[in-house]
């Protein structure tokens, strides 16, 4: 229902112009979850701002397609696009804080979408905020309606952030990393509401996070994104199991397992690229343990390596390899 | 299905959250400033009660007395009650400088925020125009605005709207850029709602605190600038009272009864006091969190 086609997007700031993301492509069934991976600065977040339309200053599309049902929301006009945010497009957003207006009652800032882009009548909106904030699991909605948002303590204002992107009865929810800055705990209950959700709503899912864990426990399907590209994509199944990619594999070797106590982390060498000067050929090449000569130049597209699993890494066989025999990789 | 619900329903560390906010009457400067306000407006209001003199009848037989009981602060060269003048000039001078007040924050915020906002051809536009007043001292623009239009109410209330205008656009566009990169406006927008509601309904209020804190002290502005005019003669047209004609009339007898210009004097120092101490008070209560 969603597909992203070859998209690139371009951010000027003065004299400089960076690349945030690359020639990316991806497709969102119906009903399904996708995982998008990476570290910080990698693109994931501008990737959902593209979608929604809402890139940050200086920033615009400069090749590629955003297919909604097969219609190119890179070739609408500025007022389309406001019409399909909120009602087919929704974001959640990592810091419930900052996102929530704090002068404004949060019943108000959730009936807001209904009243302005569904047309409900207050009344009508009233019931509907209360049926809202009961799906998304507030205990006692008819306090909580008048409460600010300082009054709410963090899980209950991402609940509320959920209720807002429900308000206007998306198709798509677009998640930047909604669990982050929430403990352990309150980030399961956060989790498991969005499957539950995704079951009652039909919703589909585009969910953000560096947290493999979190993926694991959402979505079938993942894309790894690095420097601005994806690198590679598959089931959760099959990429957890066969990583055939070096950056895949890292990123699975410092995520803390249970089964894998005793071999402890093992973190990623170097630092992330320097977007302003990416370097050539593959983007990892610079950090990766498995890189050749070939490495340093030329492009990579995802070549097929399974049933709808796809790498950037010419040497992602021998990277299977590595992850099968769990051995560490270290810098040749 | 209700187990479900049962799992995600919230429990640990999900309880509300209580802030203690300081309620305005802890806040000395406010009540003070506040009442001091009102009995200012209280005395305004009340003049008819508060002195049995018509602040404009003359009495050519008691003229220049000193403070006595019959009256309180004595009496100008054309044998007015000082008290009475006092009052009904409070009347008329305070008025206006409150409803001068009210046109330059509307029109200057709206400017501002849309100036901010949309950024581009109407930001370069409402700031060119900014600039041409700034560029100008502001006392000798509206001097020169009031003596083009003429004395008189009407006049004052264009010319101060003309000049003051631009200090609340600067404030709000700048209140603006910083509120535009917040993350609920981006939230706001990525609801589906229009640039007219995001600007009216989230933005507003969360920026035109430091208007409403300067449009205290720009009370006090107007009320200087009111006093002025009156004292160069392009005030209030007479017989209405207005301090600054009282500053002006008192003049001449300096030397012997100093007292019919420094009371009026007194009387602006007082309100400004009154007004800049709200407005401390309004800044301490609506600071951002």
């Amino acid at each position: 229902m969603l597909e992203v086609q070859d998209l690139t997007v371009e951010i000027r700031s003065g004299r400089s112009i960076v690349r945030p993301i690359e020639h990316i492509s991806f497709a969102l069934d119906a009903n399904e979850t996708l995982g998008l991976v990476g570290e910080s600065g990698c693109g994931k977040s501008t990737t959902l701002r593209a979608i929604i339309g809402l890139l940050p200053r200086g920033g615009r599309i400069v090749g590629g397609r955003i297919l909604l049902d097969g219609r190119d929301l890179v070739k609408e006009r500025r007022a389309e696009l406001q019409r399909v945010r909120g009602r087919s497009v929704a974001m959640v957003f990592q810091d419930p804080m900052s996102a929530l207006n704090p002068l404004m009652r949060v019943g108000e800032q959730i009936a807001e979408g209904p009243r302005a882009v569904l047309g409900y009548s207050r009344g009508h909106a009233r019931e509907w905020v209360a049926d809202l904030m009961r799906r998304v699991g507030i205990p006692d909605p008819e306090r909580r309606v008048n409460a600010y948002p300082y009054e709410l303590s963090g899980g209950l204002r991402q609940r509320i952030m959920i209720a807002i992107a429900l308000s206007s009865k998306p198709k798509i929810l677009l998640c930047d990393e909604p669990t982050t800055g929430l403990d352990v705990t309150i980030q399961d209950q956060i989790l498991k509401l969005l499957v539950k959700l995704q079951d009652e709503e039909g919703l589909s899912i585009i969910y953000v996070t560096h947290d493999l864990a979190v993926i694991a426990q959402l979505a079938r399907r993942l894309a790894v994104m690095y420097a601005g590209r994806i690198v590679e994509v598959g089931s959760v199944r099959d990429v957890f199991a066969a990583p055939s990619h070096p950056y895949t594999l890292a990123l699975l070797r410092c995520a803390p397992r249970a089964d894998r106590a005793r071999t402890g982390l093992t973190p990623i060498g170097g630092t992330p690229p320097d977007m302003m000067a990416p370097p050539s050929g593959c983007r990892f090449h610079p950090r990766c343990p498995l890189a050749v000569d070939e490495c340093a130049s030329g492009d990579f597209p995802l070549v097929t390596v399974g049933s709808a699993h796809a790498t950037a890494c010419i040497r992602w066989e021998e990277c299977a390899q590595y992850a099968h025999k769990g051995l560490v990789m270290v810098r040749e | 299905m209700t187990q479900a619900v049962r799992a995600s329903a919230p429990t640990l560390g999900e309880e509300t959250r209580a802030i203690a906010v300081r309620p305005w009457y802890r806040i000395p400067t406010l009540v003070i400033g506040l009442g001091l306000a009102v009995a200012i407006a209280g005395l305004a209001l009340l003049a008819p009660v508060l002195t049995p003199y018509n602040p404009t009848m003359q009495n050519l037989n008691q003229i220049l007395l000193p403070p006595s009981s019959a009256h309180l602060l004595g009496t100008d060269q054309l044998g007015k009650d000082v008290w009475a003048e006092l009052l009904y000039g409070a009347r008329v001078d305070l008025q206006i400088a409150f409803i001068a007040m009210l046109l330059p924050l509307v029109l200057g915020t709206t400017f501002g925020l849309l100036s901010g906002y949309f950024g581009g051809v109407v930001d370069a536009v409402v700031m060119r125009a900014v600039e041409v007043i700034v560029a100008f001292p502001v006392y000798v623009l509206i001097i020169a605005f009031v003596f083009v239009l003429g004395p008189g109410a009407t006049s004052i209330y264009i010319a101060i709207t003309l000049v003051s205008w631009v200090s609340y656009a600067r404030i709000s566009r700048g209140e603006m850029l910083v509120a535009k990169t917040q993350e609920y406006v981006l939230a706001a927008r990525s609801a589906g709602l229009s640039n007219v509601r995001i600007i009216g309904r989230h933005i507003l209020p969360n920026t035109v605190t430091q208007s409403i804190v300067f449009a205290t002290s720009d009370v006090v502005l107007n009320l200087l600038m009111i006093v002025t005019l009156g004292y160069l003669g392009l005030g209030i047209p007479p017989p209405s009272p207005d301090w600054g004609r009282m500053i002006y009339q008192g003049q001449s007898f300096l030397t012997t009864n100093w007292q019919l210009s420094t009371i009026p004097g007194v009387a602006v120092v007082i309100v400004g006091l009154a007004l800049s101490l709200i407005g401390d008070g309004l800044a301490d209560l609506l600071r951002r969190e």
